[in-house]
């Protein structure tokens, strides 16, 4: 379902010189699996999860999700797709500090305009879900880590997207709600979303519910 | 393409006003505070033109001026004749009036000389003079309110002398004054017979000081006018439409301390909308990148933008049309008005009468609203074309 | 879903009834009165002499559209403008019309 088909991927640091991040990488990712991308910092974990998600654009190569060849899409059609198929959930959780966890949760439900009642009852499930419907009218600056963590996959589930990324969840986590959302990614897992994990989190590591573990080295896959 | 309104993005963008209070608090104080600045301007000037032309179809059709090496001089009196012969002049009057310069006080108040016998004449006087005697029509005078003030401080209560050109007086009896709704057209005006009029400026009876020419069809008038040209080539032919235009561009927005002031604002404005072109901030760019990664498309970005900018524009706009409507007509636009006004010792105390020009409203609309949206779309802009993924990196 | 539209359509709507008031109150108790105007176009019928009793500092300011524009110099050849009136106030635009010879 997905596909990265010779997929290098090149960064410019100054006028003249690039780097290269991704040198003709291929991975198959099939639906419903849960692949947890393991690597270094710097190793373009996150550039992979960027090029599925049409947040960047590859160098060269393709980008096939179900058959669909994403790689030289529109920006419009880039944001259609996400808001679509894609359920982000950034490093640093990139939530909108000054909205409450409500607006925030509401956000990717703005730009398709559902009826009243259908966006209220999906924004429930999902506060419900992951346990944060008694911080509903709280400004998310004023959550601890662990909840922002929930907010933040919650709003990346709210639209029940088909895929969902996740990179370094548990990067600003203690080990207690590191372990805690390695549950929450289980109970992903059942609902037949294809998750694609990127961490170096060795807590991540060698787990049962997990299908495909890959490992990227300097801009390479090592099988 | 969905056509319905987003009430989630109205929703949003109050939202984001919401949040950056005292920054939306701020830009729509400065916002309506220009804009009541320009509108007021533009609300005096309307009811001093609105005023103007009350009045401006009851004028004679044509003046006509004598001129004499370029300078205005009195006309004969004999060249009503040839007036009168022309096709399509109904009626043609000979007019004595000048300045009278009352050197104690310093004014200059305007004297007209009128015919007692004339028709109209004690009609149109019981209408527009407060307790109108008509026993003593050939020697009379009757002052505007301004001129009666003068004349008190210096203690002429029942009478006036007039000092004639050879050092002569011409003692007139005070028989009324014109009524305060009158104010703007006679505060320094002085009616007196048309005998005292040439009397006081030392004005020959077969000389006057300009024709008045009525004219049957309007269309005419015109013709009429290029053939007393002819006629009078040492002549200056002034018709109604000529003062039509000329109170048309009276106060205009090209002249002095309008374009002046206009500057100021437009200057003011663009420094406000620099500030905003030069870009968003670092924190306003991350959250157009993450709303891009949530599946937002530029357009609807932009749009929320548009929502936030159009709200603050137009709110400024009736909040500070509302103050310059207030600040003119209620207060009578004290310190501005004065700019109108003069400086002559005669002022009077006329009120600004209130006009309703759809025309100002749209154009002081359309000078604000369009300008601040554009500057505040256009960093948007700059900023939702980016790449999400270095944005929110 | 918050308070803040319901907030911001209460003040709104508070706005525009007061600005609609104030249009209003302005147009039925500070326009022209009918008996006022009248009067005026009687008086002006009357005397004949058109310009408003504004800016009295001068003649040539007095009743600019039957003045010549060498007016403004006749008070004496070392007169400035008189400003305010003169920035403010176009000269008469008599003088420029077709049927002005003064070219």
């Amino acid at each position: 379902m997905i596909h990265l088909k010779n997929v290098s991927k090149s960064f410019m640091t100054g006028k003249k010189e690039s780097i290269e991040v991704l040198h003709s990488i291929d991975l198959q990712i099939k639906e419903g699996e849960l692949v947890i991308l393991r690597g270094a910092s710097g190793s373009g974990k996150s550039t992979i999860l960027s090029l599925i998600a049409a947040l960047a654009k590859p160098t060269s190569g393709d980008v096939i999700i179900d058959e669909k060849n994403i790689a030289k899409i529109s920006d419009d059609f880039a944001a259609l797709y996400r808001g679509e198929n894609i359920g982000f959930i950034f490093q640093k959780y990139n939530l909108l500090h000054n909205l409450s966890v409500e607006q925030n949760i509401m956000l990717p439900l703005i730009p398709i305009n559902l009826p009243l009642e259908l966006v209220q009852q999906k924004i429930q499930n999902v506060m419900e879900m992951f346990h944060i419907e008694h911080k509903k009218e709280t400004l998310c600056a004023k959550l601890s880590g662990g909840e922002q963590q929930r907010v933040a996959i919650a709003r990346a589930t709210v639209k029940d997207p088909k895929i969902i990324l996740a990179d370094e969840p548990t990067a600003n986590l203690d080990k207690k709600l590191s372990l805690h959302f390695i549950e929450m990614l289980k109970e992903l897992k059942s609902l037949h979303k294809t998750i694609v994990v990127a961490t170096h989190d060795p807590l991540f590591f060698g787990l049962d519910f997990v299908d495909k573990e890959i490992l990227i080295d300097d801009g390479n896959i090592q099988i | 393409m969905n056509a319905k309104i987003n009430f989630y993005l109205l929703e949003f963008a109050l939202g984001a006003l919401a949040r950056q209070r005292s920054k939306t608090v701020f830009i729509s104080v400065v916002l309506s505070l220009l804009i009541a600045l320009l509108s007021s301007f533009f609300f005096i000037a309307n009811s001093i033109k609105h005023e103007l032309l009350q009045t401006l179809d009851t004028l004679p059709e044509i003046t006509l001026q004598k001129l004499q090496g370029g300078k205005h001089t009195n006309i004969e009196t004999s060249v009503i004749d040839s007036i009168l012969s022309i096709h399509g002049v109904e009626d043609a009057n000979a007019r004595v009036w000048g300045y009278y310069y009352f050197g104690q006080a310093q004014s200059t108040f305007v004297l007209v000389g009128l015919d007692p016998f004339e028709e109209h004449y004690t009609k149109t006087m019981q209408q527009v003079v407060q307790k109108y005697d008509f026993m003593q029509e050939s020697k009379q005078l009757v002052v505007g309110q301004g001129v009666k003030d003068i004349l008190k401080s210096y203690y002429y209560t029942e009478e006036f002398n007039f000092i004639k050109p050879d050092g002569g007086i011409v003692t007139l009896p005070l028989s009324g004054v014109f009524n305060s709704e009158i104010e703007l057209e006679s505060n320094d005006m002085m009616v007196v017979s048309k005998e005292s009029a040439r009397e006081i400026f030392a004005i020959a009876d077969d000389m006057a000081t300009d024709i008045v020419i009525q004219v049957a069809n309007p269309q005419e008038v015109a013709t009429v006018a290029s053939k007393l040209q002819l006629l009078f080539p040492d002549a200056r032919v002034i018709t109604k439409e000529a003062m039509q235009i000329s109170y048309k561009n009276i106060i205009d927005y090209k002249s002095g301390v309008f374009l002046t002031l206009f500057i100021v604002s437009l200057f003011t404005f663009f420094m406000i909308i620099y500030d905003k072109l030069s870009g968003l901030s670092s924190e306003e760019k991350r959250e157009v990148g993450i709303l891009k990664a949530l599946g937002w498309k530029v357009e609807l970005i932009l749009k929320e933008k548009f929502y936030e900018a159009f709200i603050i524009s137009c709110i400024s706009y009736i909040l500070g049309v509302g103050i310059a409507l207030f600040y003119v007509y209620i207060l009578q636009a004290p310190l501005l008005r004065s700019v109108f006004e003069g400086y002559s010792k005669l002022r009077s105390s006329f009120e600004l009468p209130f006009v309703l020009d759809l025309q100002t409203l749209s154009l002081i609309f359309f000078l604000s609203v369009p300008i601040y949206v554009a500057a505040t779309i256009v960093p948007a802009w700059r900023a939702a074309i980016q790449d999400a993924d270095e944005v929110i990196r | 879903m918050s308070k803040t539209p319901k907030k911001f359509f209460f003040f709104l709507s508070t706005l525009i009834i007061f600005f609609i008031g104030e249009l209003l109150y302005l147009q039925i108790f500070h326009s022209i009165d009918p008996e006022a105007k009248k009067q005026k176009r009687a008086f002006v019928t009357l005397v004949g002499l058109p310009d408003l009793a504004i800016s009295m500092e001068a003649d040539y300011i007095r009743h600019r559209s039957l003045s010549t524009y060498f007016s403004l110099f006749k008070e004496g050849p070392l007169m400035r403008e008189y400003y305010r009136t003169t920035y403010l106030y176009q000269p008469s635009n008599t003088y420029f019309t077709e049927h002005s010879n003064e070219r």
